[in-house]
């Protein structure tokens, strides 16, 4: 093996393991140290010769891949991740590290506003999915991604109290819990509301938002997140101006619910603000013939 | 090593080889043996100039081989009963850069040549594990057959060669439009004068995310006026073929390698249209019913009265009047039956899903190429589609709504309209009644159901897919010092 690839395997092989295959199966999801657009550009070259070291692990994730993509169209297989999915899941490891609370220190607190503008520029340099089958497969890949949430436990005894953002609780301040009167209060954070006091939240939802709109099935399939707000992107909108296109956005966007499509609507009437004439004729197309089919089905 | 046979020898050492009339030694096989898929393809290219495949298609096999060295050939192997056909392969194979031999089974030695003119024999026949084992003046070579190569799938990828004198003259076209230029094709040919036929043909979708299959119509023109090429050539959507056999044609502005008429698999009953810019044939198995453009034009419908017809003079008219349908006033009830028309039966097989099984075991079905008649017993639910009949008899039908005058008996209506026994007749406003014999109505339940195809599916499988997905749990960990030391902002 080549002396110079070996460090970059072992960083891809660490991303697969402990990001992309916890956001494809479920259970802990452990970012890896902040790869940058550089390092992530090298390991996405090696996408068409990448082996897991775990082959049954590769073999789950293959399945659970195309488990979500059979709930939107009838394939037998899907291609491997391209090197712009290898590109998006740095981007999203990287996206996670930025509001890792022991990140900034006392000696260089803007470590997430470096991060996350390292992230923007990654994500700048990836492409959209060119076909269907690309918007298809990177939606199977990141279905789940604003699933992920982090558990804060805040631990509280007679004399006073702690917090913990993602991580279990000393042991120490657990001991003897009757006597010192400790209680124990679990906190689920989603993905949105990830950043404490003190880091970029915004710049954190703008930078989240331009990664959903590299993949237009999953901003569709989330559009009724509460932070960022769905906006229609020229992804999107490409999507949706083809027919078999509009067909894959119905069915995913399928029981979205009633903030679902508020958001849908919202966002449309953003474009008709902006006089943005051919866009807002796709996506009221859209809209129409999704009330038209709903009036049909109900 | 190869001897040459005398004239007049009589015994051969070569198993499966013997003498013709001319004394030429032959062996039930002839087999080509060329270096490369080209070579074979250049072979066939110059022999189907000067003959037809007819005879020895069926007796003709392609294959791959592999030497003991590991290099790749082509052999085409084919039965052979006269040394004068074997000559004219043996000089087209020397032109397209093969070498020819004769035998059969294990052994094959090199065909006649001009230093040899009653062909060679082997000297001493050596113990081989080959599948052929060749000889030829030049090398002795031992062959593995690795696959067989079927011809008319080779004929099938072989890309047509940019030629921009073909179809140049007149003569008949295919033509093949996408569906939605095709009406309007249609309609300037007609009214252009040009006589044609046409027809719809179907393939299945381009990808799995397609629901539809492809429809095209294709269009015959036996001859058109040569100031339509233009037309027809750079218009997007549409694609002009040369018909170079039966059941085959060719784009117009490509030619194929293969002098396709002399190949009988491309003589019909199917087509086989070949696309230039190295786009893959399009093949019909069967080739659509065609019909002439006059008959699909939209026609228009007198509105008045027809002129009554001639009565001879001096006979006296009959008194008999025509049956009519007139306007009822009463409720229309009793409605047990429903013509559906062509158009509305995609309709109808989503409606179907929707019946209750009463219904289904209840009603009958027939069904033609103007619609379905679909009739339920008294009691049982009807369909809210097509246009209603209500019983004025077993089998006589009246659409709801009507009656017919002269109000005579419907025993009297059906001796009048004159159908054999066991007949169902539907009175229609416009046009002769329907008949539709008792027998081709099915029970609706026998009817509708198609066959479905099965698989067996390992349930494990099936069970860990279906098991929920944990939830994803975000760990955060010390990401150590120098956090970002990978992490280079690069410059413009």
């Amino acid at each position: 093996m080549n002396r110079e690839l070996t460090p970059l395997i072992l960083r891809g092989d660490e991303l697969y393991r402990r990001v992309l295959s916890p956001l494809l199966l479920g259970g802990s999801l452990r970012p890896v140290r902040p790869l940058g657009p550089t390092l992530a550009r090298r390991i996405a070259e090696l996408a068409d010769t990448f082996t897991c070291s775990d082959l049954d692990l590769q073999h789950r994730c293959d399945e659970a891949r195309l488990r979500h993509a059979r709930t939107l169209a009838p394939l037998d297989t899907l291609p491997p991740l391209s090197s712009a999915d290898w590109m998006l899941l740095a981007a999203f490891n990287d996206l996670l590290q930025s509001v890792n609370p022991r990140l900034p220190s006392v000696v260089a607190p803007s470590r997430p506003t470096r991060l996350l503008n390292a992230c923007s520029l990654l994500l700048a340099s990836i492409p959209p999915p060119h076909d269907l089958l690309a918007a298809l497969t990177r939606h199977a890949t990141f279905a789940r991604a604003l699933e992920v949430h982090r558990v804060d436990t805040q631990v509280r005894w007679w004399t006073g109290s702690a917090q913990f953002h993602g991580e279990p609780p000393s042991k120490r301040l657990l001991a003897m819990p009757n006597l010192r009167r400790v209680q124990i209060t679990e906190t689920w954070v989603e993905l949105e509301t990830l950043p404490l006091p003190g880091f970029p939240r915004e710049h954190y939802h703008e930078v989240l938002a331009a990664w959903l709109a590299l993949s237009p099935l999953t901003d569709l399939a989330t559009a009724a997140r509460i932070e960022p707000p769905f906006r229609w992107h020229a992804t999107s909108l490409g999507l949706i101006a083809t027919v078999p296109g509009r067909r894959l956005a119905r069915r995913v966007l399928g029981r979205i619910g009633a903030k679902g499509d508020v958001a849908l609507e919202h966002a449309t009437r953003e474009l008709e603000k902006q006089n943005l004439h051919i866009p807002f004729q796709i996506a009221a197309r859209f809209l129409d013939e999704r009330r038209a089919l709903a009036s049909m089905s109900s | 090593m190869l001897e040459r046979v005398a004239l007049h020898q009589t015994r051969l050492r070569t198993p499966g080889l013997s003498l013709d009339s001319r004394g030429i030694a032959l062996g039930s096989h002839g087999l080509l043996l060329f270096p490369s898929l080209d070579r074979l393809v250049a072979f066939f290219a110059v022999y189907t100039q000067h003959q037809p495949l007819d005879d020895w298609m069926n007796k003709l096999r392609v294959e791959l081989l592999r030497s003991n060295l590991g290099g790749r050939e082509v052999a085409l192997i084919v039965q052979i009963d006269a040394s004068e056909r074997m000559d004219s392969m043996a000089e087209v194979a020397a032109l397209a850069g093969g070498f020819t031999f004769t035998g059969g089974g294990r052994f094959w030695v090199q065909y006649r040549d001009a230093a040899a003119p009653y062909g060679y024999d082997l000297s001493e026949v050596s113990q081989t594990q080959a599948t052929y084992q060749l000889h030829h003046t030049t090398f002795n070579q031992g062959y593995h057959v690795e696959r067989t190569i079927d011809l008319k799938a080779l004929f099938l990828r072989l890309s047509p060669r940019r030629d921009p004198t073909a179809g140049t003259e007149a003569g008949p076209r295919w033509i093949l439009a996408e569906q939605g230029l095709g009406g309007a094709l249609l309609h300037y040919l007609r009214r252009s004068d040009v006589q044609a036929r046409v027809g719809i043909c179907e393939w299945p979708p381009l990808s799995a995310l397609e629901d539809t299959p492809v429809r095209r119509y294709l269009f015959d023109l036996p001859a058109y006026p040569p100031r339509m090429n233009r037309l027809f050539t750079s218009t997007p959507g549409l694609r002009v073929f040369v018909p170079v056999a039966p059941g085959a044609a060719v784009e117009v502005g490509y030619r194929h390698p293969i002098q396709l008429r002399a190949i009988p698999s491309f003589r019909g009953p199917g087509l086989v249209l070949f696309l230039g810019r190295g786009e893959a044939p399009l093949e019909l198995p069967q080739l659509p019913i065609l019909g002439t453009l006059d008959a699909l034009v939209r026609m228009e419908v007198f509105q008045g009265d027809p002129p009554p017809p001639a009565v001879p003079a001096g006979e006296p008219s009959p008194l008999r009047i025509p049956l009519r349908l007139l306007p009822s006033l009463r409720a229309p009830t009793d409605v047990s039956a429903a013509w559906i028309e062509p158009a509305q039966l995609p309709l109808l097989r989503k409606l179907l899903y929707l019946l209750g099984s009463d219904t289904l075991r209840k009603a009958t079905l027939a069904l033609s190429d103007q619609g379905a008649f679909l009739r339920t017993s008294r009691g049982t639910q009807l369909l809210p589609l097509g246009h209603y009949y209500r019983a004025l008899a077993p089998n006589l039908y009246v659409p709801a709504g009507y009656e017919t005058a002269p109000a005579v008996s419907p025993q009297v209506l059906l001796s009048a309209i004159d159908v054999p026994d066991g007949s169902v007749v539907i009175l229609r406003h416009h046009g002769a009644p329907w008949v539709i014999p008792e027998s081709c109505f099915v029970s609706l339940e026998t009817a509708i159901l198609e066959g479905t195809t099965w698989a067996p599916l390992h349930a494990t499988v099936l069970n860990e897919l279906a098991s929920p997905l944990p939830r994803i749990q975000l760990q955060i960990e010390d990401p150590g010092l120098r956090p970002l030391r990978d992490v280079e902002i690069e410059g413009p």
